[in-house]
């Protein structure tokens, strides 16, 4: 039996080692810091528990699958309880802030994303942030790595093409005149 | 656009570009993190999670009111349940729950109602539960809680969602949520486990 545990623990610490730091970059990317260790430590909690089902060949978009729904399991929490308070205590409370919110970032592409779905840019942001692979990001959003890929493609297209549109000089304009930058920005 | 074009782009748009205090492993506090969570396998005794302990807000909510079990008596506006066995629940203004004892399974042995489920649907007002096991008090196979209007952040406060399983108990008619009842995780499962002799 001390072999076993041992070896389940080294088993969770080999885990750990791959994806303690990345799980706390993805959470960074989606929630205010201020909660961010409470969602890790949720998180790898659920992979202790469940250390038997965690694939030795993708532990860490499996381990992206439970904290992305730990991470829900607290938004929907968090905003249920405010909602009440706020009827309870009918105090204004603050607007939260976006952690996802970049000043100075990249105009026309946060407005491109910001015409995606909710489940579009977040295969987006697996990509691209967490740089994954339709198979893993399968793995990541319960689904298969054909439909993944198909959905992940159409996002792309559609960011592509909205990127196209902004950058398209607006029709009307003489081909002479020169169009002014804030112009293209609210294109 | 190419890929990795729309990829570098996207990049500069991470959030932990700008720099983020990103924990080592090593460091004391996530070793600190890790023992704590290994230190509580499955097999554990009494053990309280400490995301179960409620926040400020919380606590708030605990003062205006508490999920109650309708029992008999008590006359819950709850529509024809599909399943005429079901025990019906609702989240009503009864403050019944006015502080946050430590559970133990001495405290949870007591209660008259206590069994695992796991949400089937949560429908407006409604989070209906199938139940996976009695520990005491009865043989139904669903359970439905209902939330009155104005009420429905209760159910959030125990947060039930879809395909999770939680444990739930009562008391006199009360669920005492204040950790008594929540989503299963192996912490709660070992207190109820070792007040019902699982």
């Amino acid at each position: 039996m001390v072999k076993a545990r041992t070896t389940r623990t080294e088993r969770f610490e080999d885990i750990v080692d791959e994806v303690f730091e990345p799980l706390q970059r993805y959470l960074y990317r989606r929630m205010p810091a201020d909660s961010v260790d409470d969602v890790l430590s949720e998180t790898l909690m659920v992979v202790w528990r469940r250390l038997d089902e965690v694939p030795s060949d993708a532990s860490l978009p499996w381990c992206y699958g439970v904290a992305r729904k730990v991470l829900s399991n607290h938004r929907r929490g968090d905003q249920r309880r405010l909602r009440l308070v706020d009827r309870l205590t009918a105090e204004p409370r603050p607007v939260a802030t976006d952690p996802q919110g970049i000043d100075d970032g990249d105009p026309h592409l946060e407005a491109a994303l910001e015409l995606l779905s909710d489940q579009e840019r977040e295969l987006i942001h697996l990509w691209a942030w967490e740089q994954l692979e339709p198979r893993e990001i399968a793995l990541v959003v319960d689904s298969t790595p054909n439909a993944i890929s198909l959905r992940l493609t159409r996002a792309k297209q559609k960011l592509a093409n909205s990127l196209e549109r902004q950058n398209r000089p607006a029709s009307g304009h003489s081909p002479d005149k020169q169009v002014p930058e804030s112009s293209v920005g609210e294109m | 656009m190419e890929n990795e074009d729309l990829r570098s782009r996207l990049q500069k748009l991470d959030p932990t570009a700008s720099g983020v205090e990103i924990k080592s492993v090593d460091e004391e506090s996530s070793q600190k993190m890790l023992e704590t969570i290994m230190s509580q396998s499955v097999g554990s005794e009494g053990i309280r999670p400490a995301w179960y302990l409620m926040g400020a807000a919380a606590v708030a909510i605990v003062a205006f009111g508490a999920v109650t079990l309708f029992g008999s008596g008590s006359t819950p506006d709850v529509a024809a349940s599909p399943d005429e066995d079901a025990v019906e629940l609702t989240v009503g203004a009864e403050d019944t729950l006015a502080s946050c004892m430590a559970l133990t399974p001495e405290l949870l042995r007591d209660v008259p109602l206590a069994f695992a489920g796991t949400v089937t649907t949560v429908e407006g007002e409604y989070a209906t539960l199938t139940v996976d096991e009695w520990f005491v008090g009865g043989d139904a196979t669903t359970v439905r809680v209902f939330a009155p209007d104005g009420f429905e952040a209760l159910i959030g406060s125990i947060d039930f969602q879809e395909g999770k399983s939680f444990l739930v108990s009562a008391y006199d008619g009360v669920v005492n949520y204040c950790g008594f009842s929540g989503e299963e995780t192996p912490e709660l499962r070992a207190v109820y486990d070792a007040a019902f002799g699982g």
